[in-house]
């Protein structure tokens, strides 16, 4: 029994390219449970490292609450024959993602002005120009809030000072968010 | 298949050694990335953070937004959302300065009427470290006066261009 084996061994270290070595060369290559494991293992590990490397990583994974808020978009030097075009009620969007960010609560529209040298009086002063409008349009909406983070729509922040494409049904433009609220019970 | 080959393919399924060095290997890097702060400390590489206080300025923002600088609120950088720190004390509302084309059309400095636009200075207290090639916020992101940086708070989003880092001397 033993003498067969070391004449297989023997004949196979004779013939480097037989059918043995062949297939335990195709075995190495093949996908094994430890490899399965040891993938699982990295793949756990690379998401702990995310999770704590990334900031914010592990808020997104923690509850939010969703809350009604009104905010309020300032839109600049509109065309003054515009400032009818919005109504209260309408549907406001994100013209960029095109999905719905609340409905208009109000709007009010007043002087459009800049800051302008006065030669007689000889100071700086806010000169209007007539022929435009600012609109400042009252929204309310449900956001999702997040401690830390604040107020956010469909994923994108809601915050004073941020600048928002904004569409309605006859009307659409860039404005800056103005005011922030929530809306309490 | 014969008894050679069985017992070939067998040790290749096994678990051995090179695996248990693998995951060790994996482990370790692992362990090297979350003590990275006190392993550069016992090598000597990194000194510990301390606290320090940024002075900012915030140029023609509209006045309404001011209402929104609460002591106390944490400061993040857009890029990143990396926490700087946290607005210590009020902030100072000034007049926004600007410059408009006088008679002779030259510019000339000048402020906006009140219920316009303002300037708002604060300070932001954060952890970071002096280095040779200056100050670095939590030890890794490089700040320094003049850059102008892009951040938020929970309800506020603004540009502010920093002016002043310094220690806070205990």
């Amino acid at each position: 029994m033993n003498n067969e084996k070391e004449t297989a061994v023997a004949n196979n270290s004779d013939k480097p390219y037989s059918r043995t070595t062949r297939s335990s060369g195709s075995r190495r290559g093949k996908f094994n449970i430890v490899d399965f494991f040891l993938l699982l293992i990295v793949l756990a590990i690379v998401a702990a490292v995310v999770i704590y490397l990334i900031p914010g990583a592990s808020k997104r994974l923690t509850a939010t609450d969703e809350t009604g808020i009104t905010f309020t978009i300032e839109f600049r030097g509109v065309d003054s024959a515009f400032v009818t075009n919005i109504k209260n009620g309408e549907t406001v969007y994100d013209s960029n993602k095109n999905y719905k960010l609340g409905n208009v609560k109000s709007v009010e529209n007043y002087a459009y002005t800049e800051l302008v040298y006065n030669e007689e009086t000889g100071v700086s002063e806010m000169k209007e120009i007539p022929e435009l409008k600012n609109l400042v349009v009252t929204v309310t909406a449900n956001a999702i809030y997040t401690d830390g983070e604040g107020y956010s729509i469909n994923g994108d922040r809601i915050a004073v000072g941020r600048q928002y494409n904004i569409s309605f049904p006859h009307f659409s433009g860039s404005a800056y968010c103005i005011e922030l609220s929530a809306v309490s019970d | 298949m014969s008894m050679t080959q069985q017992t070939e393919a067998r040790s290749k399924r096994r678990f051995n050694i090179i695996d248990v060095f693998i995951i060790v290997l994996v482990l370790l890097c692992v362990l090297g990335v979350y003590f990275r702060g006190q392993i550069a400390e016992w090598i000597g590489v990194e000194k510990k953070v301390e606290e320090y206080q940024i002075t900012f300025e915030i140029s023609e923002i509209r006045y309404t937004s001011s209402k929104y600088f609460y002591t106390g609120s944490n400061v993040y950088l857009d890029s990143g959302n990396i926490n700087i720190g946290t607005i210590e004390g009020n902030c100072t509302v000034l007049p926004a300065e600007a410059y408009v084309v006088g008679p002779d059309g030259a510019p000339i400095l000048t402020n906006y009427p009140k219920d316009t636009y303002v300037d708002i200075v604060g300070n932001i207290k954060c952890m970071g470290i002096e280095k040779e090639e200056g100050f670095y916020l939590n030890g890794t992101y490089a700040l320094a006066p003049g850059s102008c940086i892009n951040v938020h708070t929970e309800m506020l989003n603004f540009s502010m261009t920093i002016t002043e880092i310094a220690k806070i001397s205990k």
